[in-house]
């Protein structure tokens, strides 16, 4: 098994774009709207950086084509997540996590954070 | 739902166009994906109305445009590293306006010293002679005249019914008639010249001035830049005076004080309150101040005496041709009305601009061309130095094309690299452009419009364009050559072993050899015929005589001014040190080639009633003495004062006796001019022939009329004196004490007043000058830079002979011989060409024949050194290839 770790760190867009796979199998469209949809408009793929991403994700074999295809539109394909895409977006998610870890102990978020010692009233 | 439909096709169709600069592998692999996503998310967008839904389709589209622009940016193709895979055109342009490597380009260009000044001096002569160029072409020529639709504006002339280009001033009644008769035009004025003496300031000053008709200031619609124009009581006849100045006149007597207008000049004995200023635009004459003409009602009456200039604003949408078919119409009217004064003159309408401008438009577009044309091999040439550049760079940029770079990143780089070059180059051009605009300005002020000459926004845009276009031709073509092959050669371990055909390059640089020829025989001739020009013996002495002019108006008492004139000539002959003083109506200058019938008895004349043609002058007794004109005959004219009984004398000079009564003696004979047949002049001498029109004409027969006090109010005076400094200290005071009222002006030595005559010549001379030096120096880059590119191409086969034991001395004379071949041809197809252009030059030559050998071999010996110098770096470098270290660096 190739070790996911050796694919990190993910760009945001390929994150989002395994992110949005890993329910179900989706086509392009589906995947733009899936993240709109999930980061409340903030990320709006293009085309070309969907396609470049879906390109390379699928040449790296996270990702790959999945059997179904639309019968109204021949042209529209459907993508699904590989068992490698799955573990590299777990590896992705741990070192992200981690990485807010981090920045919670730094107390980026300045005295907003609760404090163990006095509880809260 | 239609119109929903035809918008999302039209965004496919956009969308599509943009999809061809993702990178090739995405859109085979997934094109068709691409469009059909693109078309849900437009149909979404579209769907939600026809506004909101116009809106979310063109934002998609804006969005849609820029990702897939930098669709295969490495940030989104990771992780891993690929090569770049973007659309060459897409790379190009991100790495031409990538801000990290500005510096790298800078630094680069700063290790290039030499190239990178030579590049930008080129070029920033090129921007600055251009842009220069530009902004007269477009003044004088494209740019309105400057007042309220100047296109309106015509000049009214009359014309000789039988000739019309025969153009003549216009009567004063008739500019009234017109005027009233026509339909056609708004109004119609007149103006014309007076020279008056201001006297109201601490020096009495002498002032162009234009009188003019009423409606003169409402025909041009021209606002003053302080004050008004002239009200309708000012431009009546014995209303109040009034005066307009100029803004030149305005600068150089008051200082620019809007306080002007609480002033009055004072001419000819009369107050005349300052009204008003007109902007320097206004004119393109030397006008000093506008006055009301208020001619008398028995003037403005007058059919026959000619000598108002007409002009005219037409009525709107009115064209030229319909005001001249108006004032045909009336002028028929004013025939029967008036059949003796109007049956046989007609009427000559034209555009302002184009009596403005005159015959200088096919010379200025000439020129603008020529300019252009060296302009455009000095890119060439840059081109040329930029691809040595490159040559030189080989291995670094296909290091960088090793490293992942694609050929669209590599280009682009040096794009970047040569837009830097031109930015400079474009800044110190435009700043040039604008100091040779200013010495255009001072230089050339017989051009038409001169003084409306300024950089403008256009003129700055035009220097922009051409810097920009500069950068494409320079930077796009080389990179384009030099990075054809990088990564096959890099990887083939070599480089083409024999410099490269480069004909065009060739071509180019025969051209540039036989234009520099062409040019340097050219500047050369005419630089030695305005030589002889000046050093012509015309038969009389320039050095050390004096002119100057003390005001006088035609229209002034001639009794009056005769007492001036010899009070005056008297006082400065009894001035110490004076030698001679006197005085002629004209100089001997071309301008002033007047023919006139005279009769002599006992003379055959050349025409059937016994006339002959002669040129004429009248001059007083000082006036040859002055010039140290020797008389060959008979007396000086006598002393020039008032005696009325006195009999009209004249000289006539040797030419007039050989042409016209060979072997007789004239002197005591008769003569009478065709129009004043009536009074006959007594011949009483005959003097040495001098060149009367201009230096390059031969001598002509003159008659010199002996002038008598006041004949001629406003003559040139002419003096010798033995210590010139001391006697022009003591004119003025000498001047206000004969009359406190008068100004003298033009004071200069006689050879500054000749230095007109040859002003044509020299102004020709030094612009061939300026040319010839321009295409020497081009022609040397392009020299340089065609040898430079050979011999770093040919390192290798360079290194290879030596290390077969040539000698770097054979390297050199491989490169002379070579560039020796081209020199050759350039040189005998320049000659060629100066042999073709010599019926041309001709024309303009004096005293130096177009086939002048010597001229000949100068100028093709200064081509052959500059040339040498040129082709002596790269031949010094082929000597100097170390043979292991160009077998081993590839």
């Amino acid at each position: 098994m190739v070790d996911a770790r050796r694919f990190l760190p993910l760009s945001p867009q390929q994150f989002h774009i395994l992110l949005a796979l890993s329910d179900r199998e989706r086509h392009g469209y589906g995947i733009i709207l899936d993240i709109v949809e999930r980061t409340g408009g903030g990320l709006r793929l293009g085309t070309g950086t969907l396609y470049t991403s879906v390109a390379r994700l699928a040449e790296l074999s996270l990702i790959a084509e999945a059997d179904r295809t639309d019968r109204r539109d021949e042209r529209r394909r459907y993508y699904r997540l590989t068992p490698l895409g799955r573990a590299v977006l777990r590896a992705e998610t741990a070192r992200l996590e981690g990485l807010v870890r981090h920045a919670h102990d730094a107390r980026v978020y300045g005295g907003r954070r609760p404090d163990p010692a006095r509880p809260r009233s | 739902m239609t119109k929903t439909a035809a918008r999302v096709r039209l965004a496919l169709a956009i969308h599509g166009v943009f999809l061809r600069f993702t990178p090739a592998a995405i859109r085979r692999q997934h094109g068709d994906e691409m469009k059909r996503t693109f078309s849900d998310l437009a149909e979404e967008a579209a769907s939600r109305g026809r506004i909101r839904g116009g809106i979310g389709l063109i934002g998609l589209l804006a969005h849609e445009a820029a990702d897939l622009l930098a669709s295969g940016r490495p940030a989104i193709a990771r992780p891993g590293r690929d090569a770049d895979e973007r659309h060459p055109m897409t790379s190009m342009l991100l790495a031409l306006a990538d801000w990290h490597t500005l510096g790298r380009s800078a630094r680069t260009l700063w290790q290039r010293r030499a190239f990178a000044l030579t590049a930008t001096l080129t070029l920033a002569l090129g921007t600055a002679a251009t842009t220069a160029l530009f902004s007269v072409v477009d003044t004088i020529l494209v740019k309105p005249l400057p007042y309220p639709e100047a296109d309106r504006l015509v000049t009214v002339m009359e014309a000789s019914r039988s000739a019309t280009a025969k153009v003549s001033l216009v009567a004063p009644a008739r500019v009234e008639d017109w005027n009233q008769m026509s339909r056609t035009f708004v109004a119609i004025a007149g103006l014309y010249s007076e020279n008056v003496t201001d006297t109201s300031g601490t020096n009495n000053e002498r002032l162009e001035a234009r009188r003019v008709t009423p409606r003169f200031f409402r025909v041009y619609e021209a606002v003053p830049i302080v004050g008004r124009t002239f009200v309708d009581a000012e431009e009546r006849y014995g209303g109040p005076a009034a005066a307009v100045l100029s803004e030149a006149f305005w600068t150089r007597r008051f200082g620019r004080d809007p306080g002007v207008l609480n002033q009055a000049l004072h001419i000819g004995g009369q107050m005349y309150p300052i009204v008003g200023v007109m902007s320097a635009s206004f004119t393109s004459a030397t006008t000093d101040v506008w006055l009301p003409a208020q001619l008398t009602p028995f003037m403005t009456g007058l059919r026959s005496a000619r000598f108002l200039s007409g002009i005219g604003r037409l009525k709107p949408g009115v064209t030229a041709g319909q005001a001249q078919d108006d004032l045909d119409r009336i002028e028929r009217e004013l025939a029967v009305r008036f059949p003796a004064d109007d049956k046989d003159w007609a009427t000559a309408v034209s555009s302002l601009k184009s009596v403005r401008i005159g015959d200088r438009s096919q010379e200025l577009w000439l020129l603008f061309g020529a300019v252009g044309l060296l302009w455009l091999i000095a890119l060439a040439n840059v081109a040329a130095l930029v691809l040595v550049e490159m040559r030189r760079r080989q291995r670094e940029l296909a290091v960088r094309a090793a490293l992942g770079a694609s050929r669209g990143r590599i280009v682009g780089g040096v794009l970047q690299e040569v837009l830097l070059l031109c930015l400079v180059a474009g800044v110190l051009g435009a700043a040039g452009s604008v100091w040779m605009v200013g010495g255009i300005r001072a230089t050339f002020l017989t051009l038409p419009r001169i003084n409306e000459l300024t950089m403008d926004g256009r003129a700055l845009a035009f220097a922009a364009g051409t810097s920009l276009l500069a950068a494409l031709l320079c930077g796009l073509a080389p990179a384009m050559l030099a990075t054809r092959r990088l990564v096959a050669e890099l990887t083939r371990g070599g480089r083409g072993v024999a410099g490269g055909a480069h004909r065009l390059q060739r071509l180019l640089v025969v051209a540039q050899v036989a234009l520099s020829v062409l040019l340097c025989v050219s500047a050369t001739l005419l630089v030695r015929s305005y030589d002889n020009l000046t050093r012509v013996n015309s038969g009389f002495t320039a050095e050390g005589a004096y002119t100057f002019h003390v005001g006088a108006r035609w229209d002034e008492d001639r009794t009056a001014v005769g007492h001036l004139q010899q009070r005056l000539i008297e006082s400065i002959s009894q001035q110490p040190g004076v030698q001679a003083i006197g005085m002629t109506n004209f100089l001997p200058l071309p301008g002033a080639t007047l023919r006139y019938q005279v009769k002599v008895s006992g003379v055959p004349g050349t025409d059937p009633n016994g006339f002959v043609t002669a040129g004429s002058r009248t001059v007083s007794a000082g006036y040859l003495d002055a010039l140290k004109v020797p008389m060959v005959a008979g007396a000086p004219c006598p002393a020039f004062r008032f005696d009325p009984k006195a009999a009209s004398t004249v000289l006539v000079n040797r030419r007039f006796v050989d042409r016209f009564a060979a072997g007789q003696t004239l002197v005591g004979r008769e003569l009478r001019f065709a129009q004043y047949m009536q009074i006959p002049q007594l011949i009483v001498g005959v003097v040495a022939d001098i060149g009367e029109d201009g230096p390059a004409a031969d001598a002509v027969p003159y008659v010199y009329a002996c002038a008598r006090p006041g004949d001629w109010p406003d003559p040139e005076y002419v003096v010798r004196a033995a210590d010139p400094p001391r006697f022009a200290a003591s004119l003025r005071p000498l001047v206000r004490q004969i009359d406190p009222s008068r100004a003298v002006f033009g004071y200069r030595s006689l050879s500054d007043a000749l230095e007109t005559a040859v002003d044509e010549p020299r102004m020709t001379a030094g612009l061939t000058t300026l040319f010839a030096v321009t295409a020497l120096t081009l022609a040397a880059i392009g020299l340089y830079g065609l040898f430079m590119l050979i011999v770093s191409e040919s390192r290798r086969e360079i290194g290879v002979r030596l290390a077969l034991g040539a000698a770097p001395t054979q390297m050199v004379g491989l490169v002379c011989a070579s560039a020796g071949r081209l020199l050759v041809a350039g040189v005998l197809i320049g000659l060629g060409l100066t042999f073709g252009a010599g019926r041309v030059l001709r024309t303009l030559l004096f005293g130096v024949s177009t086939y002048d050998a010597g001229t000949l071999a100068v100028a093709t010996l200064t081509l052959v050194v500059v040339s040498c110098t040129a082709i002596a770096i790269p031949a010094i470098r082929a000597s100097r290839v170390r043979p292991t270290e160009a077998l081993r660096a590839d």
